[in-house]
């Protein structure tokens, strides 16, 4: 190649670069910034000149939450060490604070550069999703608004079907009180499900209210597991309750902590054959509450055990066995677990059983305004 | 203060034509005598001239909601003493809190709650409201 047909070829390159509507960064084995784009430069507010041999983290300011993401929690270490392309999306809920302080949301990708075989950085590439934020929470404002809507009439049906079954307006024979049971029961399955789906709406809005109040926790526990009992009693299941009597009141949202122990409890119930064991656990660990639930039930399969927090998931091994799971609970549970600064794990063997662990911190639950509760 | 013959009169304030006949006819059978509105307008006009002993209030309503309503309520020294339920599908902490405020003792979420226990906190509230008033 002759110098000139190099200088075309790098001039080529250069429009290609700054012709990009993403912006694109590359880093070397330092984490220092070797190349950053036009739409880099745009989107950032930073002359790529200017950045050019800066420190990625000082340039590529990354919030979650509204919150500072620790350079650590990026996943731009992992790319490099594990030489995987990450892609990081709307529902991971990454921001990135451009120079003049504006806050915009961003889908990125990051991947390894390799040059003969060898990791010689990362390449960043990424873009404004506002755009699609805008259409998502339209999405779900709109879930919102249909799921509450849902409920007039839901609340008809279940008025209604209430007064025929107690025989308020004549006599019933024994399969017309069947059918009609098995009416209003479905009925109150979907309230339920209506229930669930506007605490994910409020969830994927942001605009859920965390509300301490010293709590009893093993008091919530037990209101929950009594409303409990007749299932448990239906299935003839031995209950085996430990609290430790060091918990001690905890600054805590109790609607929040209600929706945890109503989700695992009932899973535990429902995805446990009759005759099994369900076990519940309260104890002091070091700073933490920590809850167990555990029962001898279906457990998770091995295959299904990393998306079990995923919206709408279910486990294949239960869906032919249970109709009335929604996918929603252990989402739930999860974002009202981490808003509450707690952290939720499980262990599970298929055929088994499964123990759900939840730490939740004694110092209690940061107060967090907003715009709508769970209920 | 409500005289005698007004203890078992109610005043249903609900927009859905279903949910008002079901409530209506449920309480009518209990033996309370029904007057209804559909919107928040019409319910204060029938608080003043029909004087219920106890309203049972939604509260997203066309033509001045719940809240407006009881707000109004609250400003009448002959009405601010009337027992309020509110029967809604609104369930959030926000809207309980300002419905208490604005001097409900009780509030239920439609979708949430079954009919006799609507009926129950009815009387339970007309029982208070009785001995509230013989005591005042």
């Amino acid at each position: 190649m002759t110098e000139i047909e190099i200088r075309d070829r790098q001039e080529q390159l250069n429009a290609i670069l700054s012709s990009m509507a993403e912006g694109l960064i590359a880093i070397d084995n330092e984490r220092r910034i070797i190349l950053m784009n036009q739409a880099a430069g745009i989107l950032l507010r930073t002359a790529p000149p200017e950045a050019t041999g800066q420190e990625i983290k000082q340039i590529l300011a990354v919030y979650r939450d509204n919150q500072p993401l620790a350079y650590q929690d990026l996943p731009i270490e992992k790319a490099i060490t594990e030489r995987d392309i990450i892609s990081i999306g709307l529902l991971d809920n990454l921001s990135v604070k451009a120079k003049n302080g504006r806050l915009f949301p961003i889908a990125m990708t990051i991947a390894p550069l390799l040059a003969k075989g060898e990791i010689s950085g990362a390449i960043i590439l990424f873009r404004d999703i506002t755009k699609d934020r805008e259409i998502d929470q339209a999405k779900t404002e709109f879930v919102s608004l249909a799921s509450h809507q849902l409920k007039t009439p839901l609340s008809a049906i279940n008025w209604y079907s209430e007064m025929v079954l107690e025989e308020e307006v004549g006599p019933l024979n024994e399969k017309q009180k069947e059918y009609l049971k098995n009416l209003y029961d479905a009925n109150r399955r979907m309230v339920e499900l209506v229930n669930s789906l506007l605490n994910v709406s409020r969830i994927d809005l942001g605009a859920f209210a965390v509300e301490p109040a010293p709590t009893d926790f093993s008091a919530v526990a037990d209101e929950v597991l009594t409303e409990l009992k007749p299932q448990i009693g239906l299935k003839k299941l031995r209950l085996d309750k430990e609290y430790d009597k060091q918990v001690p009141s905890i600054n805590a949202d109790p609607k929040l902590l209600r929706i945890i122990f109503q989700n695992l409890l009932s899973n535990a119930v429902k995805y446990t054959a009759p005759n099994g064991v369900i076990g519940l656990a309260l104890k002091k660990e070091g700073d933490n509450v920590l809850i167990r639930v555990t029962d001898t039930g279906y457990g998770i399969p091995a295959a299904d055990q990393g998306k079990i927090f995923t919206k709408l998931f279910r486990a294949d091994n239960v869906r032919d066995k249970e109709a009335e799971g929604t996918g929603l609970g252990l989402y739930i549970v999860k974002a009202v677990v981490e808003a509450g600064g707690g952290r939720i794990w499980f262990d599970s063997l298929e055929g088994r059983g499964t123990s759900f662990f939840i730490t939740l911190p004694l110092v209690g639950m940061k107060k967090k305004a907003g715009t709508r509760g769970l209920t | 203060m409500a005289d005698a013959n007004t203890l078992g009169k109610i005043l249903l304030v609900e927009d859905d034509k279903f949910l008002s006949v079901a409530l209506g006819d449920k309480l009518t059978r209990e033996g309370f005598t029904i007057i209804k509105a559909v919107n928040g307008q019409e319910a204060l006009a029938k608080v003043r001239s029909q004087r219920p002993a106890l309203i049972l209030l939604d509260l997203m309503m066309p033509q001045k909601n719940g809240f407006e309503v009881l707000a109004e309520l609250k400003l009448d020294e002959t009405t601010k003493n009337i027992p309020v339920i509110i029967l809604s599908n609104l369930g959030q902490e926000a809207d309980i809190k300002k419905a208490k405020e604005l001097g409900v003792r009780e509030y239920l979420v439609k979708s949430d709650v079954e009919m006799k226990t609507v009926v129950e906190k009815i009387k339970a509230e007309l029982a208070k409201s009785v001995n509230g008033n013989f005591a005042g």
